[in-house]
């Protein structure tokens, strides 16, 4: 009698262990597959960003400070505009050989982005740099502009 | 007389942003143009020719300057 008390708790709770290990697998494939299934319906949350950035680059020279406005064409960030300005540029870019090292100015960089994933984008600009030309200053006079004060 | 173009700096290369649009971080190169002018002194990006080929300055980590939100008028009430 004992004895088949002791084999029918033992069969009890390997039923037990089985029905346990059974509900724990469906569990875990309930969850893997329900965050596939998730993963696939909810979109990454899409980056825009925008407004005016400052940042300092180091450079042989010193901090080079740099500030970079970004514009956003569309609502989704995926085409950009880019200005960046050096504000403490050295135009010659550190060099002492013409052309570059004659010049005296260094405009704005002015470009764009385009989106090339979530969080990131290709960028290219342009910027000039350029020398004051001695001789003529001023406008002919046919062109010379008047201030309201003058008129 | 209007300045003189020396040359053209053309960077390139890719920005990535964090998560909250706050910090932008640049990594590329910068080609180097100068300028062939036309008869006119008139110059355009493709009478240009490279000089070289800049080495990458480094990556240049960019933070947004805080923008406050806009303040919206309250409505007045008719009658008032």
């Amino acid at each position: 009698m004992a004895t088949r008390s002791l084999t029918s708790t033992a069969v009890a709770g390997k039923r037990r262990i089985l029905i346990v290990a059974i509900v724990l697998l469906m569990a875990g494939l309930l969850i893997t597959t329900g965050w596939s299934v998730m993963a696939d319906i909810v979109p990454a949350p899409v980056i825009v960003p925008g407004g005016i950035y400052t940042g300092v680059l180091g450079s042989p020279a010193g901090p080079y400070i740099v500030t970079t406005s970004v514009i956003p064409m569309d609502p989704a960030g995926n085409k950009m505009i880019l200005i960046m300005r050096a504000d403490n540029s050295d135009p010659t870019f550190m060099s002492k050989e013409p052309p570059s090292g004659e010049a005296d100015h260094l405009m704005d960089y002015v470009g764009n982005m385009v989106r090339t994933g979530p969080d990131t984008w290709d960028y290219s600009g342009i910027a000039y740099g350029t020398k004051k030309v001695e001789g003529q200053r001023c406008c002919p006079k046919s062109c010379t502009w008047t201030s309201r004060r003058e008129r | 007389m209007l300045p003189e173009i020396l040359y053209m700096d053309v960077p390139q290369g890719t920005l990535t942003s964090t998560a909250d649009g706050n910090a932008l971080t640049a990594e590329g190169s910068s080609a180097y143009y100068l300028p062939e002018q036309d008869v006119d002194g008139a110059v355009s990006r493709t009478q240009t020719r490279s000089l070289l080929l800049q080495p990458p300055p480094g990556p240049i980590t960019m933070t947004r300057i805080p923008v406050t939100p806009p303040r919206v008028p309250t409505p007045v009430p008719e009658g008032e």
